[in-house]
Parts: structure tokens; C-alpha cells; sequence
């Protein structure tokens, strides 16, 4: 036979059983993937099955109750103990339209509507604000950007209206407190914004409030609170793990190459802190270069008018791309690596779409030591060390173990994982993450 | 927050149905070559579309939502295929029992040497020969430029050529 008659015929035969295979509906889908993660538990929420359901629920808003503070000013406190007890503010579609002057704006989130007046308004989820995978603080307060639009915002390099932002809490603690910063920012999209960074302390109801001559714009969120445990990755192909969460360990960052196609390799950092809307260092400035999604930014800095480096604002990340080790720092190279970095918040990880990984590494790290965790993807290989055990666990698999070192392989998250600190330290971790496994492995 | 009573009431835009009733046999087709398993790709396949559901309000705008399924298929299969490399090494380290690869028919035959391929090019020439896809077409599944592909494809041919050639599967190297 030919190799090209073979080719065909095979191809052919692979469609065919495509075309035979059974399609359920999509919905049956949901329901066997939501009663899959139901069975397995959070106890072993490493599967990603468990994870996909779960986005699944999540997009159900559910029913929730009916509030309507379109524009007014409120205060007291309601006690919300929980988020069914949490009024939170819901809006129609079409409720209210920007001012014409941007007859297409549209909200920067496509689920979201619009709030508010043309004196002031913003935008939120018709079935409410829930709040959950903010960035949490070394104080344990949790840090959340909230965007507004004014008709009297109407360029960036205007200085900062007069807007008091707030935060009220509705539980019993009844807190209020401002808003840590206020800055501008703008898009062809989305025109020009306020953006109001909130250090909330706790979880829980939430209401937002924008005073604006003599106008007052409030919305009831919920603040999702921290499951302690796990932590979920959202890696760079598309999968995800979760890692149990050890009190003391924080991630610390990503570090990875990006193969830009026309510019070649470079290296990107993403690290929490650093937030592209303060105020540049002497010599540099931060200009928006677009927003592709809510809390997703594509910041472009320059030094001394000059292309410096590339900041993705992922709402609390910062994917920071260095351009000006390997390659010219021209303004068709920062765009190439913009487009590259397109991406998604997730819980706590990020995925970035329409890119060639090299090497990948996140880690976490225990504050004030050394010790460490480093999850690598696309290198489940563990490294065989000499004079260093491999052990068998019986849910982990392999184990390649040391006084101060462990490693060990997840093939179904093609991750692998390496601890590194001193012989409690490790022993620690590996007893944790053996009772919770990380990728969607065998079961115990 | 509170849960769903059932989550066939979940609604699932229109336009998302619409892929997925219309590209879903195709997925699985084109993941069935790269795993050798009808049940392995729709299971795959059925990922693929529960992550493009679950960010619909993302992909939905891409310019090739279809395209974008195909790739994240094609990843998963990819990282089940690592697994079970790593799996068979395992198996060999411990001396146990292997399970082979036995295709039954030509066809089978043809995408078991396919799987053996770097997973660039056996993705490109399943897209090709499953799909029947164009250079452009691939390269837009992929992510990559038209030169790639076609070198991914000219590539692919060559040594899947030579390895079907030393299986007895075709006549000509």
C-alpha cells in the first residue's frame, strides 16, 4: 500500500468513529462531571474533573436575593452571616447605558452589566458580585480593585476626581473603611476609569459605595473567604493541580520563558506585589495598553520615553516580561508578547493561551527560611540523585527522598514537584501532599 | 453560595450548542487518532468542550472557538500520552508485564506510528488526515506560523513514512 492511501484511509476511519460516537447533551455532561467531583470530595479536590464541575456550579448563579440600591446612599448594618443572608445587588441588562458620547462601550467583563448614572456608574454581575481568589495580603486582608466611569472622567492625565470610595462591612463587625488607592486608567473599549484598590480585612457582605457630588452609588458583594485548602493551578497547558495548603507556605511566583514567534524567547516573571497603576519609579512610566478582560491589563512601561519592559495586571499578579535581555525592546515586540500573554485569572494560577511553554516553575516558600516547593511543568521527570533514596508511596507513586530533599512525579498534571528545605520541612510536605495528591492521579 | 437544585438548568448559550453539536464528532474523531481509544476521545473531547464552556465568555469571542477546542483536546491527549509513557517505563522498571501496542488493522496500524511521532507533528498530520484541515487551518488550531506547519507536516510524512515502511504497513519508503 502507499503512504498517502494509507493516510487517507486511516483518517478517514478516525472520522468515521467520531461521526459514530455518541454526543450526550451538554447538560447530561455537566451533571455526570458535577456527581464525579461530589463523589471524590474536597478530600481529594486534586481532580481536575472536580475543578471543571465545580466552574460549572459556579457559572449557576443560583437563586439569590432580590436587591436594588440602584444610586443611594447607604448606611447600617444588615448582620449578614452568611452569603444567603448577603442582600447583593442585582441589575438588569440595559438598566442603564452609558452616556452617548460612548454609545459602544460595553462592560469590560462581557457578563457584566452596567450600575449606576451618568454621574457615576460601574459594572457588576446581574446576579451579584461574588468575590473569591483575591489576593490575600501577608495581614490576611484581601485586595480588590473595583472600576467606576463618570461622565466627568473623561481623560487619563486629568487629575483624580473627588470620588470617595468605601467599603462597609454587613456582618456584625459593621467596619468601614476607604479605599487604600484611587487611580485612572483607560481603554479604547472602555474609555477612561476610576480604579478604587480596597484592602478589605475579612470575608463576607460586603457594600461598595462611590460618593460623587452629592450622588451615591452602592453595590452589595460577597467575599468569598479562603478555603484553607487547596490551592488550585491553573497551568499553562490548560491543566490543573491543586497543592494542599500549608499554613505557612505562600506562592512566591512564576518564573518561565515565553517563545514569542518573531521575536524569540523571553523571559517572563509573574509575581504578586507589584501593581503597574502606582505611580512609576522617577524615570518610568506605566501607560494601559489594553484591558482584554475585568482585572486583566496589559501594561506597557517605558524609561525615558523608551520601550522598558511589559506588565500583564492580572488583579493582584503581575506578569512581568523582560524584553530588553535577547531581543529589541520595540514597541512590535511588546505587542507580540501582549498578544502572547492573553489571558485569565484563575483561583489563585493563570492561564495564559496561545503560547509555546520551554520551562515553567512556580513555587512556594515558607517565609524567613529557605525552605521551599517548586512545581515544574513539562518536566514530569524526577531527578535521580545519588545517595538519596527512592521510596514507594502508595498514593504518590516514587519518591525520590533525601534529608532535605524530595521530588516526585504527577503524570496526569505533567508536573513535577521538588521540595527543598531542611528534613522537618520536608518531611512535613510530603506527608501533606501524600494524603492529597496533586494532578488527577490514581486513586488512593 | 447556595447550590444548584439541578444543573440541567444550567443554560448553555446558544452559540456554545452550536459548536458543540456541530465540532464535537470531529474532536473526538481527530482525538481518537492521537489516543487509539474511542472512549479515551470522547472523554477527552468532552473536557475539551466543558473548559471552552466553563470560559465561554472568553473563547466565545475568539476568532476560531472551534479551533481553540481542538488544541486543548489535543493537549489533553498529549498529557495522557506522557502518563502512559511514564507508566509503561514504571512497568518495565518493576518488571512487570507491559501492554503492548497490537494494532488490529492497517488503520490502527497507521496511528499507533502517529503517536510515535514528536506531538507536534503528530498533531499536525492528524489535523491533516482527520480533519482534512488546511496549512492555514493548522496552523491556526496549533498557534503556530504556516511555515511550521508545513514543515511539521513534511517532517511528520518523512519519518512516519520510514516507520510504517519498517512495520511492513506500506510498500514504498
Amino acid at each position: 500500500m502507499r503512504f498517502e492511501d494509507l493516510a487517507v484511509t486511516s483518517g478517514r476511519a478516525a472520522a468515521e468513529i467520531g461521526r459514530r460516537s455518541n454526543r450526550p447533551s451538554f447538560p447530561r455532561i455537566l451533571e455526570r462531571r458535577h456527581r464525579r467531583a461530589l463523589t471524590l470530595g474536597w478530600s481529594s479536590a486534586v481532580a481536575v474533573f472536580a475543578i471543571v464541575a465545580i466552574g460549572a456550579v459556579m457559572l449557576w448563579p443560583g437563586p439569590r436575593s432580590s436587591f436594588t440600591p440602584v444610586v443611594t446612599a447607604t448606611t447600617g448594618s444588615v448582620a449578614a452571616t452568611g452569603i444567603d443572608d448577603c442582600p447583593l445587588t442585582v441589575s438588569q441588562e440595559g438598566s442603564f447605558a452609558p452616556a452617548s458620547a460612548a454609545p459602544q462601550m460595553s462592560p469590560p467583563d462581557p457578563r457584566a452589566v452596567w450600575l449606576g448614572t451618568p454621574r457615576i456608574w460601574t459594572s457588576i454581575h446581574p446576579e451579584g458580585e461574588i468575590w473569591s481568589g483575591l489576593p490575600v495580603a501577608a495581614d490576611g486582608s484581601f485586595t480588590q480593585k473595583t472600576f467606576w466611569w463618570s461622565d466627568d472622567i473623561v481623560s487619563i492625565s486629568d487629575p483624580v476626581p473627588d470620588i470617595a470610595f468605601t467599603a462597609q462591612s454587613l456582618d456584625e463587625s459593621g467596619a468601614m473603611l476607604p479605599a487604600q488607592q484611587v487611580t485612572l486608567g483607560g481603554n479604547p473599549e472602555q474609555g477612561v476609569f476610576a480604579i478604587a484598590r480596597f484592602q478589605i480585612p475579612e470575608a463576607g457582605c460586603w457594600r461598595i459605595t462611590a460618593e460623587y457630588r452629592n450622588t451615591a452609588l452602592s453595590y452589595v458583594a460577597w467575599l468569598q473567604g479562603e478555603d484553607p485548602s487547596p490551592q488550585t493551578f491553573a497551568l499553562l497547558d490548560g491543566s490543573e493541580a491543586v497543592i494542599t495548603d500549608a499554613p505557612d507556605l505562600t506562592l512566591a511566583g512564576y518564573l518561565f520563558t515565553l517563545d514569542v514567534e518573531g521575536v524569540g524567547p523571553s523571559n517572563v516573571d509573574l509575581s504578586p506585589g507589584l501593581d503597574p497603576a502606582d505611580p512609576a519609579t522617577v524615570d518610568e512610566t506605566a501607560v494601559l495598553e489594553s484591558n482584554p478582560g475585568q482585572g486583566v491589563m496589559l501594561w506597557r512601561a517605558e524609561r525615558d520615553g523608551e520601550p522598558l519592559f511589559l506588565t500583564v495586571d492580572l488583579g493582584g499578579w503581575v506578569a512581568v516580561a523582560n524584553v530588553g535581555y535577547e531581543i529589541a525592546p520595540s514597541d512590535e515586540n511588546l505587542l507580540a508578547i501582549a498578544e502572547k500573554l492573553e489571558g485569565s485569572t484563575g483561583a489563585r494560577g493563570v492561564i495564559l493561551s496561545n503560547y509555546t511553554p520551554e520551562w515553567f516553575t512556580t513555587y512556594l516558600e515558607e517565609p524567613d527560611s529557605d525552605n521551599r516547593i517548586d512545581l515544574l511543568a513539562n518536566q514530569c521527570v524526577m531527578d535521580m540523585v545519588p545517595g538519596i533514596e527512592a521510596i514507594e508511596d502508595p498514593r504518590l507513586g516514587d519518591i525520590v527522598r533525601g534529608p532535605g530533599y524530595a521530588s516526585w512525579c504527577h503524570e496526569a498534571a505533567d508536573i513535577a514537584l521538588k521540595v527543598h528545605g531542611d528534613e522537618e520541612f520536608v518531611d512535613r510536605i510530603v506527608a501533606e501532599l501524600a494524603l492529597s495528591r496533586i494532578g488527577a492521579g490514581p486513586s488512593p | 453560595m447556595a447550590e444548584p437544585d439541578g444543573l440541567s438548568e444550567v443554560r448553555v448559550p446558544g452559540s456554545f450548542e452550536l459548536l458543540y453539536q456541530r465540532d464535537y464528532a470531529s474532536v473526538v474523531g481527530l482525538v481518537y487518532g492521537m489516543t487509539g481509544s474511542q472512549w479515551v476521545a470522547e472523554d477527552l473531547a468532552q473536557e475539551a468542550f466543558l473548559r471552552a464552556h466553563r470560559d465561554w465568555a472568553r473563547v466565545g469571542h475568539m476568532d476560531s472557538p472551534g479551533g481553540w477546542v481542538r488544541r486543548v483536546a489535543l493537549n489533553l491527549a498529549k498529557s495522557r500520552w506522557r502518563r502512559l509513557r511514564s507508566e509503561t517505563r514504571a512497568r518495565i522498571l518493576a518488571g512487570s508485564n507491559v501492554e503492548t501496542d497490537d494494532p488490529d488493522s492497517d488503520t490502527d496500524g497507521f496511528w499507533a506510528e502517529v503517536r510515535r511521532l514528536p506531538h507536534r507533528q503528530a498533531q499536525a498530520v492528524a489535523l491533516h488526515y482527520v480533519e482534512d484541515l488546511s496549512v492555514i487551518e493548522i496552523a491556526g488550531v496549533l498557534g503556530v506560523a504556516e511555515g511550521t506547519v508545513k514543515a511539521l507536516l513534511h517532517q511528520g510524512r518523512e519519518r512516519l513514512r520510514r516507520q510504517l515502511h519498517a512495520k511492513g504497513l506500506i510498500d514504498e519508503v
